[in-house]
């Protein structure tokens, strides 16, 4: 009895103390990142931007408590990070939780930031319902707030609360330009890339139409797939304007697919002479590789009119990137739309600083002149000799101007003719950005795709000289897609992790049963 | 506690799952079942990361646990070599902590081999290695903590299968937890969160780890340890 009683009395005394113990190490802990990307880990950008705080940076977090699972996790990797970020924010990065649970006036200071509620499924008194519920917040910094209504996942938890908070911080926005006038992608076929530059510039259109130079605050003038050919006067414009220390992404679309009379047809942009001087050409070709998007196509089957999944190289899923650029290094895919390659030989001799940031998989080729897309098409072995293509490439340093030796050519439509009296021969240090497609950005068809927009993105950060956020943006992409293998290695590769473990460990089983029979007669004769 | 006498029956445990036939059989049955999983998804998901095996090693793990310790205590409670044990100066908790590892053991045996899949997608594609890392710690934990809590099963019966019953049904309860939170009262749930085996093990696999979790995952081995010595020495009595 005695015993009896001191046992429940120790199993008590034991439950308290691992209580105690997990009470106090929840309040005291350390975390350790072991991920290559330190993808749980506050970067050094954020790091920056939050120790360089001038004023009180407050976050307010309107935050449902006691929500279901995943939400509630939420929460708690939210709280990690908000704590990181106090950490070495010297006082000037503050965080509150507010629960707006059944206290009405909290559910309207919420509202009234922007932050709706979202309904989430709970059950209570055994029955299933549909609760209103909090999961958003709102950064104040002086006199200016951002909202982030509603935490979808964590993965860029990091990226929305640097982002807001350079936002915040900048004295005034860079300024992004989207050339138009040449039939370009429109603004509202790319709401989500815009989307996304506005975290952090200003995004706005950009027409040569009255013949004045671009304006220089626009940090990077973008030009996505003209159709239109460019008038020399226009391209007179945009030359000095990169001699003046503009930076420019040329992603023009060479040969235009029409996927419906399965053709492509040779653009003439007139831009050609224009990058060969800056060192660089787009091909007239179109790159297909094995590494691609498979298309929905109809087939006839006797009766039957089949929907089969076909790959269609091209729709190259390019994954192959430059190590190094802080541009490309943490994406995993991007998809581009009949693209074209780029030959960048001239400009070693230009003294240039060239870096290709993607290129094909091992297994790629180039059609050239005719342009058949159709993706019944028979593919054999032959057509994907090469390797490495050339798909996007970054030039850097002193230009030499496309208008060094030349004149422009007069216009009739301008009301004035254009100033050359100020024209420059070679630029200062600038950069550009080159590829050979500028569909890979519109919404349509970057859809799934997220890296296509990440890459974009950080291309023009690059460009804008503002690569430190980079490094966390793409870090939501997760795993890597596999290196493309032939059926018969999959097939190897399947059926030896299947097999071989398993196997193994029968083997060793036999043996250490075969060594034990002969240790035992062994010892038996021994004994005899 | 004498280190001396765990090592000893850590080890005579060890050899008496490998002179049997079943280490041989639980091993060989959790890479057959854990290897279809992974060689049907790999290609099928085309990632490189082993999140199928993190994910479908926890719920093998509920019927292994149960499997390898229902003979640990119960057998030895019934043929009486427990009495054998106990006139030795060997102390309960010294029997449970050996025990407990030789079949903590028996699972990093079984893991082992799955290296192999590692090797497979690391060759194939560019892999973290820290999530790896936490993801295998992580199993190791959450094997740990489901071996101990069974070994609590086996020690409450002296019939192997009510053991294993036993244990399966307080490890699946464990696994259960936060599966079930939203039809708790509020004020339950953060407590069972807290309790819940996934809720710690899907952190410690993104690849961090959180000192946190460690401390869960110990207290909850520790405390499992205790009890099921204590219902040892209830026997002695």
């Amino acid at each position: 009895m005695n015993q009896k009683r001191q046992t429940i009395i120790r199993v008590i005394l034991i439950i308290g103390i691992l209580i105690f113990l997990n009470i106090v190490g929840i309040r005291l802990f350390t975390r350790f990142d072991l991920t290559e990307t330190q993808m749980y880990t506050l970067s050094d950008a954020s790091k920056n931007l939050v120790k360089n705080l001038e004023d009180k940076f407050l976050v307010k977090a309107y935050f449902t408590s006691e929500l279901p699972s995943p939400y509630n996790n939420h929460k708690r990797y939210l709280q990690d990070q908000l704590d990181d970020y106090r950490a070495y924010g010297g006082g000037n990065f503050q965080y509150e939780f507010i629960d707006p649970k059944d206290k009405e006036e909290i559910e309207k200071e919420a509202q009234a930031y922007g932050i709706p509620p979202v309904q989430v499924q709970v059950v209570k008194e055994d029955k299933m319902q549909i609760e209103k519920a909090y999961m958003g917040m709102v950064f104040l910094y002086g006199d200016k707030k951002e909202v982030m209504p509603v935490m979808q996942n964590t993965a860029n938890i990091e990226y929305e609360i640097s982002s807001a908070m350079k936002k915040m911080t900048a004295t005034d926005l860079k300024k992004v330009g989207f050339l138009s006038g040449h039939d370009e992608i429109g603004m509202d076929k790319i709401g989500r890339l815009k989307q996304m530059l506005e975290k952090q510039y200003q995004v706005l259109p950009v027409s040569l139409s009255n013949g004045q130079p671009i304006a220089s605050d626009i940090a990077v003038l973008v030009i996505a797939a003209p159709e239109k050919p460019f008038k020399s006067w226009e391209k007179y414009v945009i030359d000095q304007y990169m001699m003046k220390g503009g930076k420019v992404a040329f992603w023009l679309n060479k040969v235009k697919a029409d996927l419906q009379s399965q053709m492509g047809q040779p653009l003439q942009l007139e831009m050609d002479e224009m990058l060969e001087s800056y060192g660089v050409r787009i091909n007239t070709d179109l790159v297909r590789d094995v590494r691609c998007v498979p298309v929905t196509v109809q087939q006839q089957m006797g009766f039957f009119t089949m929907q089969n999944q076909i790959p269609f190289p091209m729709i190259p899923m390019a994954s192959e990137f430059s190590k190094n650029s802080p541009i490309v290094k943490d994406l995993g895919t991007i998809i581009f739309f009949f693209t074209s390659s780029i030959d960048t030989s001239l400009a070693r001799s230009k003294g240039l600083q060239v870096e290709t940031l993607v290129k094909s998989s091992e297994q790629s080729g180039r059609q050239e002149q005719f342009f058949m897309i159709n993706p019944n098409a028979p593919m054999t072995k032959d057509l994907f000799s090469e390797k490495n293509i050339p798909l996007a490439v970054t030039l850097q340093g002193s230009f030499t101007s496309a208008f060094k030796d030349k004149q422009v050519e007069p216009d009739t439509t301008l009301i004035a003719p254009i100033d050359q009296s100020n024209k420059q021969n070679t630029s200062v240090d600038t950069k550009i950005a080159v590829i050979g497609d500028g569909d890979f950005i519109q919404d349509a068809y970057a859809g799934n795709n997220k890296d296509n927009l990440i890459f974009a993105t950080n291309l023009i950060d690059w460009l804008a000289d503002d690569i430190g956020l980079a490094s966390i943006r793409s870090r939501e992409t997760g795993a890597k897609p596999l290196d493309e293998v032939s059926e018969g290695t999959k097939s190897m590769v399947k059926y030896g992790n299947l097999l071989v473990p398993p196997i193994l460990v029968v083997l060793i089983g036999v043996v250490r049963w075969r060594w034990r029979v002969s240790m035992r007669k062994r010892l038996e004769s021994r004994e005899l | 506690m004498n280190l001396t006498n765990i090592k000893y029956i850590f080890l005579k445990e060890l050899r008496s799952y490998f002179n049997s036939a079943i280490a041989y059989i639980v091993i060989v049955g959790f890479l057959a079942i854990l290897g279809w999983f992974f060689t049907t998804n790999l290609f099928l998901m085309n990632m490189s990361s082993l999140r199928v095996v993190f994910e479908i090693t926890p719920f093998l793990l509920l019927f292994f646990g149960p499997l390898i310790t229902m003979r640990l205590l119960s057998e030895e409670m019934k043929t009486g070599t427990l009495e054998l044990l106990m006139t030795k100066p060997i102390r309960e908790h010294e029997i449970v902590i050996g025990k407990f590892l030789s079949a903590w053991a028996l699972f990093f045996f079984t893991l082992l081999p799955t290296i192999s899949y590692y090797i497979t997608v690391a060759l194939l594609g560019r892999l973290d290695l820290g999530p790896v890392i936490g993801g295998y710690l992580g199993l190791m934990f959450v094997g740990g903590v489901f071996i101990s809590v069974s070994m609590l099963g086996s020690s409450l019966s002296e019939n192997q299968i009510t053991s294993a019953i036993v244990s399966f049904i307080i490890v699946f309860g464990l696994f259960m937890l936060d599966k079930v939170l939203y039809v708790v009262p509020p004020y339950l749930a953060t407590v069972l969160e807290y309790m819940s085996i996934d809720y710690h093990f899907s952190n410690i696999a993104r690849g961090v780890i959180d000192t946190r979790d460690l401390i869960y995952y110990l207290s909850m081995i520790s405390f499992s340890l205790m009890l099921g010595s204590f219902a040892l020495q209830r026997k002695r009595w």
